[in-house]
């Protein structure tokens, strides 16, 4: 039996799917650490496989997937619970909020119905008392006249509107682990800033544990306790999120840092992560050295031979490079420049 | 806009009216050109002058443009004629029958519903596996059999051989199970394969994704946020499928001697019996009309989209 303190212990997952066209591995080696009130931040390119982890913690993945390595849910591994045992962790303990709240609402019911629904699945609780957590429920994320809305279908309410009712169905619950897959991407701005302060909010008064999946950088420098950057389907660098700001270590992240000079602090949300050139390893393909070599200005001809792994380069700042030891130090940007 | 309901309504009716007007108006101008119903009538051996007569008497000696528009103003009188055949007014000759047809009709759409709309969310819920592939094989062959190939199938098995079942009539109950199985296997696959399509569609939706998430046991995804989903399709196959089971109906009630409209409109086409043929045709199409304007108020139950937007 694997036991260890943190609330979620993800270790070597590997996805992989089988399609027509052949073996895919979305997920090679994630590994990361999360505790309970803590938010952790998965940033990394399109295609990089932080969907799919996010859809691998849940066991929501399509049927045609195999996960190997570990995901520890209180030193429960996830991966060898049955469907039965897992719909009971599902919404209960681990809940998810995906990007587009549009059409995660089922549309022939009533907000009421889909939020009702979910906590008399969990609890043993009369119609009656679940409708009224609902409303309260409601409320507690921000939507007015949450008795009205009860009885609102989805397409009567607005993309903000939206979002918080799909939040207030995650949170029904009060789960340990909200897993937020770019939950702001398809809304305006403004509403992104709403959304984020609302699950801040929430996440201290529910003292719950946070995976946040996001694109936007100024997010991560308002909400990330730890940063967790991934490549092709790897965790390349993960550390607390001042160690990441202050010295990144793999080049990627900081090819990253370099494009978004203002990374370390708040800005105008809204901003995705920087293109840097090059393209993204293709999933389908077995690389055998670092898959960040065709892109990375520091490459070696070793790099191409050898796979880097994750190494602690100081204390919790893990790096995947080969050469971390012989970058120089990332010239510290003055503030307020 | 507060106009368009209404206005949606009235388009409704207006194209409903339209397509009774123009079924009707091709009945009678096809059954004219079949031939002359008095040589169906009389013995060939009674003489010109008496033929002339009966001509006369059924109003058949004016002209085809002249009988139509009598027609037409008797039906908008209510009078719908009699039975060249019998000389009894088309209605009573008609509704006698029914009763016949509905009690095959009836059963055989909810055996349809009953069996395909499970069978078809079995098949999309366990998809690509064997019970897919043995249930989507079965709806095939039930599709693409036409109903009187499979009526002579059955009668040849279980009334001839086994001799178990009767072939034809309508005595007791066994002489339903045969016409109700022919009638309903075309239907129960189309809606299975119907029903599997739209449900495979749905369950690809992100909100079933997100349905799960939340911890909702199989049932609840698969069924409440799933067909719930998939059944707008499905309705508006059944209520389609309603015409063409009238269709049906004819052919059925011909292969097993049934004696409902279906086998009175194909002999009322062999004896030349204009009025009852159009007076039947008449009713089962104004049938299939309401069927789809049931179907249309259905959607609104289904969606509340379409039903705020009515509202608005
Ligand atoms: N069901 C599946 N079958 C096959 N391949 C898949 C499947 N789901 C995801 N993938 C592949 O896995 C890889 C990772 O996808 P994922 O959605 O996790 O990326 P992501 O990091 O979330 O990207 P984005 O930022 O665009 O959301 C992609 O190459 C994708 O094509
Ligand atoms: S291992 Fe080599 S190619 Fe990979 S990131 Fe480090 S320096 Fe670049
Ligand atoms: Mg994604």
């Amino acid at each position: 039996m694997m036991t260890s303190g943190h609330l979620l212990d993800i270790q070597n997952l590997r996805v992989q799917f089988t399609t027509r066209r052949g073996v895919v591995t979305a997920v090679h080696d994630m590994s990361f650490t999360l505790d309970p009130g803590e938010t952790l931040c998965l940033i990394g390119e399109s295609g990089s496989g932080k969907s799919v982890t996010g859809l691998a913690i849940t066991g929501l993945l399509p049927k045609e997937r195999v996960c190997s390595g570990s995901v520890l849910f209180n030193g429960r591994n996830l991966l060898d619970l049955g469907d039965r045992q897992m719909r009971r962790i599902r919404g209960k303990e681990i809940a998810m909020v995906f990007q587009d709240a549009m059409s995660a609402l089922d549309p022939v019911h009533t907000i009421g119905k889909q939020i009702v629904e979910t906590l008399m699945a969990h609890e043993d609780i009369t119609y009656r008392a679940a409708w009224d957590a609902s409303v309260e429920m409601l409320g507690l994320v921000g939507i007015p006249d949450p008795k009205q809305r009860m009885l609102s279908y989805p397409h009567e309410l607005s993309g903000g509107m939206k979002q918080r009712a799909v939040i207030a169905i995650a949170l029904i619950c009060r789960p340990r682990l909200l897993i937020a897959d770019e939950p702001t991407t398809a809304l305006d701005v403004t509403i992104q800033a709403q959304i984020i302060e609302l699950l801040r909010a929430l996440q201290s008064r529910l003292g719950m544990a946070l995976l946040f999946v996001t694109h936007d950088l100024g997010v991560v420098a308002e909400i990330a306790d730890k940063v967790v950057v991934v490549y092709g389907g790897r965790v390349v660098e993960a550390a607390k999120a001042a160690s990441i700001y202050e010295s990144p270590r793999m080049p990627y992240t900081r090819a990253l840092i370099d494009l978004a000079p203002h990374f370390d602090r708040p800005r105008p949300r809204g901003e995705r992560l920087p293109a840097i050139p090059g393209s993204v390893p293709d999933p389908s393909v077995q690389l055998s050295g670092c898959a960040f070599a065709p892109r990375c200005s520091e490459a070696e001809s070793r790099c191409t031979e050898i796979a880097p792994s994750l190494e602690e380069a100081s204390a919790r700042h893990l790096v995947r490079c080969l050469r971390w030891r012989d970058l120089a130090p990332f010239p510290r940007r003055e503030l307020g420049a | 806009m507060r106009w368009e309901g209404p206005l949606l309504i009235l388009m409704r009716l207006l194209r409903a009216g339209l397509t009774l007007w123009i079924v009707i108006s091709a009945v009678f101008i096809l059954a004219r050109v079949g031939g002359d119903p008095v040589q169906y009538l009389l013995p060939p051996d009674i003489a010109g002058p008496e033929r002339e007569d009966l001509r006369r008497i059924l109003g058949l000696d004016r002209s085809i443009f002249v009988q139509y528009l009598i027609y037409l103003e008797n039906i908008a009188g209510g009078d719908f004629g009699r039975s060249f055949f019998s000389s009894r007014p088309v209605s009573d000759v008609f509704f006698e029958r029914l009763p016949a047809t509905i009690s095959l009709m009836a059963p055989s759409l909810l055996m349809a519903v009953v069996i395909g709309v499970p069978a078809g969310v079995l098949a999309a819920v366990y998809h690509n596996t064997v019970i897919d592939r043995v249930l989507m094989a079965l709806s095939f062959i039930g599709q693409s059999m036409p109903s009187f190939v499979l009526g002579i199938a059955l009668i040849l098995l279980f009334s001839l051989m086994l001799k178990i079942l009767p072939s034809s009539g309508d005595g007791s109950w066994q002489h339903y199970i045969m016409p109700i199985a022919t009638l309903s296997t075309i239907l129960a696959a189309s809606i299975a394969r119907l029903t599997r399509g739209s449900l495979l569609d749905v369950l690809n939706r992100p909100f079933i994704t997100f349905a799960r998430g939340k911890g909702l046991p199989r049932f609840s995804v698969n069924i409440t946020h799933g067909l719930r989903n998939a059944l707008l399709p499905v309705v508006t196959l059944i209520g389609m499928q309603i015409g063409a089971l009238i269709g049906g109906t004819a052919v059925i009630e011909t292969v097993f001697a049934w004696p409902g409209v279906g086998r009175l409109m194909v002999d009322s086409v062999i004896r030349g019996d204009y009025a009852l043929l159009q007076f039947g045709i008449l009713i089962l199409a104004g049938t299939v009309i309401i069927c789809n304007l049931l179907v249309d108020a259905s959607y609104l139950l289904l969606d509340p989209r379409l039903r705020s937007r009515g509202a608005a």
